[in-house]
């Protein structure tokens, strides 16, 4: 452990920027935030925390305000519209998403995916969803589909807009899941052999592919997306996209290899605010 | 809606809409001489990675505004919009536009009789990993 | 067209800034359906008409260079609460739609 640590110290100094983090003897996820956090605010001085949330346009002043233009009356409001319309139309019997969920479902998005004790797994917001539908009647939406749990999300996230991410890892159980996220994120995958890290840590703030490449701290705050103004893209949809590109074949979205990723990179995000359904390119 | 609005010629400029090469569209809609000026302002953003919607806002301080007509210089169509402004209307307008490629957007005002226009250039970059 | 268009005024003295969001796919004619390999046929909104309590204040042509669900902004002067905005289009294919808002 300490020769690994003195490589990872040593290959710093050859490379000049900072590999991914050496995995701590004992677990610690928040070690691992407060590390990753550090580390990008070292090679970004004077960009707030909480500009984080903007991703890639956090870099440019331009593409800022390109953004805040768009978003200032965004064309897929026609498409939380209708998910607002899904969120409203009453289950076979007779009740509501708002029924079912604590406090009408405010405030709520951010403590997703959770750790359920009792199960033994990891709940998705988008699992919560789908068990107020079957609770009610309903058979449950598909994860893949963007029209359904897509446009549901695109307006059902924005209730939790403001809230600062809240993800808990608190038990054995909770922390094996994030465990194996992590090693998802940091495993090298596909054709193209990159992982998570190799992109959204180690280049982030870089130009890859023509396109500047967003860090990993505050990208789970502002799910679903709508790439170009258009199209949707939850989480999981865009993690398999994100394959798709290294040439790897995806996970299947609802997949506990998905769920495991989205909870370690959920978690990075922690204390950052929460905006659903935003402007991407 | 002709019916409904009497003012309204369905078909104006068509040819100028029509045309695939900017001269071409220039010329057909009267604006080929249009003068540079500073008095028109034209904010859009240095570079649209995804060029299909890039926002725009255009502001005419020449008195007498009478039209803003917009060109995408290297559009399949180069002409985009035209926005015949009425009394009681500021020369103010925003849009939000498709782009086919980095290219210079003209804007021609139409004032006091006489054509002027300002041009900028906006990149546009198809990034390798847009969704 | 079963959206509505979408319009948001502000009023600052006498002078009522508009936005406005149209439901409609500007389709161009160039884009290939990813699911059955077709071309979509062009469908896009080829002019729009607004009005302030019934009186024009702009009219405008539109080509297929215009973005999905066109967004446009303008200011009216000589405005107060009460008064009426209305937006109307019609696309390429004779289809046509309204929508208005009354200045609070």
């Amino acid at each position: 452990m300490i020769v690994r640590r003195m490589f990872a110290a040593a290959l710093t100094v050859l490379i000049g920027f900072a590999a991914s983090a050496v995995p701590a003897d004992v677990p610690d996820p928040e070690a691992d935030r407060v590390a990753l956090k550090r580390l990008l605010e070292a090679r970004f001085p004077g960009i707030p925390a909480d500009d984080y949330v903007l991703g890639a346009f956090m870099f440019s002043a331009d593409a800022r305000r390109h953004y805040e233009d768009i978003m200032s009356f965004p064309p897929f409001e026609v498409d939380i519209d209708r998910g607002k319309r899904l969120w409203e139309t009453p289950f076979r019997d007779g009740r509501t998403y708002a029924d079912c969920l604590p406090d009408g479902g405010r405030m709520l998005a951010g403590h997703y995916p959770r750790y359920d004790e009792s199960e033994g797994r990891l709940i998705t917001f988008e699992m919560l969803l789908n068990r107020c539908r079957v609770a009610g009647g309903e058979p449950e939406y598909r994860y893949d589909d963007m029209q359904t749990m897509g446009v549901l999300t695109a307006y059902a996230r924005t209730l939790s807009d403001g809230m600062r991410m809240d993800i808990r890892v608190e038990s054995p159980g909770a922390l094996a899941r994030y465990e194996a996220g992590k090693a998802i994120f940091h495993r090298r995958i596909g054709q193209m052999n990159f992982s998570c890290a190799n992109c959204h840590v180690d280049n982030a703030g870089r130009v890859m592919r023509m396109e500047t490449i967003s860090p990993v701290v505050g990208q789970a705050t502002h799910f679903p997306v709508f790439r170009g103004g258009e199209a949707l893209y939850t989480i999981h949809a865009r993690f398999t996209r994100c394959m798709e590109q290294v040439r790897a074949q995806p996970f299947p979205m609802g997949s506990d290899a998905f769920k495991d990723l989205e909870y370690f990179h959920a978690y990075l995000s922690n204390g950052l605010p929460l905006k659903a359904s935003v402007y991407r390119r | 809606m002709a019916a409904a609005f009497p003012g309204w010629a369905a078909g104006r400029n068509r040819e100028a809409f029509d045309a695939t090469v900017l001269d071409a569209g220039l010329i057909a809609a009267g604006v080929a001489d249009a003068v540079e000026t500073d008095q028109i302002v034209l904010k859009a953003p240095d570079i649209a990675e995804n060029s299909a919607l890039v926002h725009i806002e255009i502001e005419s301080k020449l008195a007498d505004t009478r039209s803003i007509l917009l060109f995408a210089e290297k559009n399949p169509q180069p002409f985009v919009a035209q926005f015949d402004i009425l009394p009681g209307m500021d020369p103010f307008v925003a849009v939000r536009i498709k782009m086919a490629e980095s290219a210079f957007l003209r804007v021609v005002v139409l004032a006091g009789g006489k054509a002027y226009m300002i041009r900028r250039e906006t990149k546009v970059t198809v990034g390798g990993c847009a969704g | 067209m079963a959206d509505v268009i979408k319009m948001r005024v502000v009023l600052s003295g006498d002078v009522a800034t508009v936005k406005a969001l149209i439901p409609h796919p500007m389709e161009t004619g160039l884009r290939k359906d990813p699911i059955s390999g077709e071309t979509v046929p062009m469908h896009f909104i080829h002019h729009v008409v607004a009005t302030h309590n019934d009186k024009p204040v702009f009219d405008a042509q539109w080509s297929r260079s215009v973005s999905k669900n066109p967004f446009v902004e303008f200011r009216v002067r000589g405005a107060k609460a009460g008064d009426r905005i209305s937006i109307m289009w019609e696309d390429n294919r004779g289809a046509t739609g309204s929508g208005e808002t009354v200045i609070k």
